[in-house]
């Protein structure tokens, strides 16, 4: 049984709601209740990283997906991914050569998108993980304007789509994910050099420690004391 | 004793990398693995573009679209319609020429009653008349309804005088030929070369015979 392609939107939307519910005021108790498992997600910092993880990904899975739907569009010549008819027609905008690539570099936005979720993937797992390091307060910074950017072409988007005159339930997700990701970078540079961002970071770093011992296979060498000889 | 230096930096930024390689290739792949999409352009393997436009059939002018005469589900075995799109200017020596001497044989050969393609296979010419400008060189409906009885030729010419269409098919001079196969995808362009001498060549060697 083929599985409509709104329903199937709803995989993409299930992290982008618990990321975004992890970094709401409501998130606290979800973020009590499975601390056992990740310690950091009892702080406001932890939470709030995690959601903006949660959220990323979901976006970076929207994206693949509907770069797969231009690809398959390109393919078979016609565009029946998406629930059609209604003004929440994907296919429309997609399926659509005038608008569906970016201008000047001529990738189709997919791609776009989902290169975009990969860099802030990798400044927010950056960040993490090295949350007491130098560099954090510049990589905050470089997912502010990372975002701000997106915020344009996330409005030349609806603009195409007003052009257009349908709406891409799927480009709409990705476009909520990054408005959220961006929200997660503002938050995080109000956090950063507070003591709301030293909360709780040195139960991270002994836990990364530990988990580095656990997981390394490093057998560190020794030098025989001349003396024992 | 030695201590081995342990670089947080560089394990955070190793970690975040191997984590973001490793997802957008698995997508990639899943993508690369299940979709073989083709792009709308002139080379060989790609979606022919649009064209379209008012055709004269050397009776009267009536409305073309190459997309009608598209199949994007054929495949070989199945029927359908080759069809080889000469960009010409009326004007120009080598499309003369080339009306003079290759047309007319080529069209006794495809559209004939000895045509070596198979019933099911239908095979057009389709010339579409553009516009070089040059000085002193004259254009217009009249003109290539000329052209097309002069020579005797037996297909569509179309009027795409205004240059949109060779823009859109990227033509750099004339004449230029494409053969598209019954699902529109570009099976030889003249402009990018390729293993043929020409577009009969072509021709012949891509649009299956009655015999296969």
């Amino acid at each position: 049984m083929a599985i409509s392609a709104d329903t199937q939107l709803l995989f993409h939307w299930i992290p982008i709601l618990l990321g975004l519910t992890l970094m709401s005021p409501w998130g606290e108790s979800l973020g009590r209740s499975i601390s056992a498992k990740w310690p950091s997600m009892e702080t406001k910092r932890g939470r709030t990283i995690g959601g903006m993880l949660l959220a990323m990904f979901g976006g970076f899975t929207v994206s693949a997906h509907t770069y797969w739907i231009h690809n398959k569009a390109k393919e078979i010549g016609s565009g029946d991914f998406c629930a059609g008819g209604g003004i929440w027609d994907c296919s429309s905008v997609i399926g659509n050569d005038e608008w569906n690539t970016m201008p000047f570099v001529d990738i189709p936005w997919g791609l776009a998108g989902m290169l975009a979720f990969c860099v802030f993937l990798w400044l927010t797992i950056s960040i993490s993980k090295g949350l007491a390091e130098t560099w954090v307060s510049a990589y905050i910074r470089y997912g502010l304007a990372l975002g701000g950017a997106g915020i344009l072409i996330v409005m030349y988007l609806i603009y195409a789509e007003i052009e257009i005159g349908k709406l891409c339930q799927y480009c709409s997700t990705a476009h909520v994910s990054h408005l959220i990701a961006t929200y997660g970078f503002f938050s995080l540079s109000k956090m950063h050099g507070t003591s709301e961002w030293g909360v709780g970071m040195m139960d991270d770093a002994r836990a990364a420690r530990k988990e580095r011992r656990k997981t390394r296979g490093y057998i560190a060498p020794t030098i025989k004391d001349d003396s024992e000889e | 004793m030695y201590r081995r230096k342990i670089s947080e930096e560089a394990s955070a930024r190793a970690d975040a990398t191997m984590f973001v390689t490793v997802i957008f290739v698995a997508a990639y792949s899943i993508i690369a693995m299940t979709t073989n999409p083709f792009y709308t352009g002139t080379s060989v393997g790609d979606m022919a573009p649009d064209l379209e436009g008012s055709v004269w059939d050397g009776e009267s002018w009536s409305v073309y679209k190459l997309e009608d005469r598209i199949n994007t589900d054929w495949e070989p075995g199945l029927p359908g319609t080759w069809i080889m799109v000469e960009f010409m200017d009326t004007n120009c020596g080598h499309c003369q020429q080339a009306a003079q001497d290759n047309f007319p044989p080529a069209q006794d050969y495809w559209f004939g009653s000895s045509s070596p393609a198979p019933a099911e296979i239908n095979v057009e010419f389709l010339a579409v008349s553009i516009k070089l400008d040059n000085p002193g060189w004259k254009y217009g409906k009249p003109e290539i309804q000329e052209f097309r009885s002069q020579y005797s030729h037996e297909f569509n010419y179309m009027d795409g005088q205004d240059n949109v269409f060779r823009d859109i098919w990227e033509v750099q001079g004339t004449p230029s030929y494409f053969l598209i196969a019954p699902n529109g995808i570009v099976k030889y362009s003249s402009p990018e070369g390729g293993s043929y001498e020409n577009v009969w060549a072509a021709m012949d060697d891509l649009i299956p015979s009655g015999g296969q």
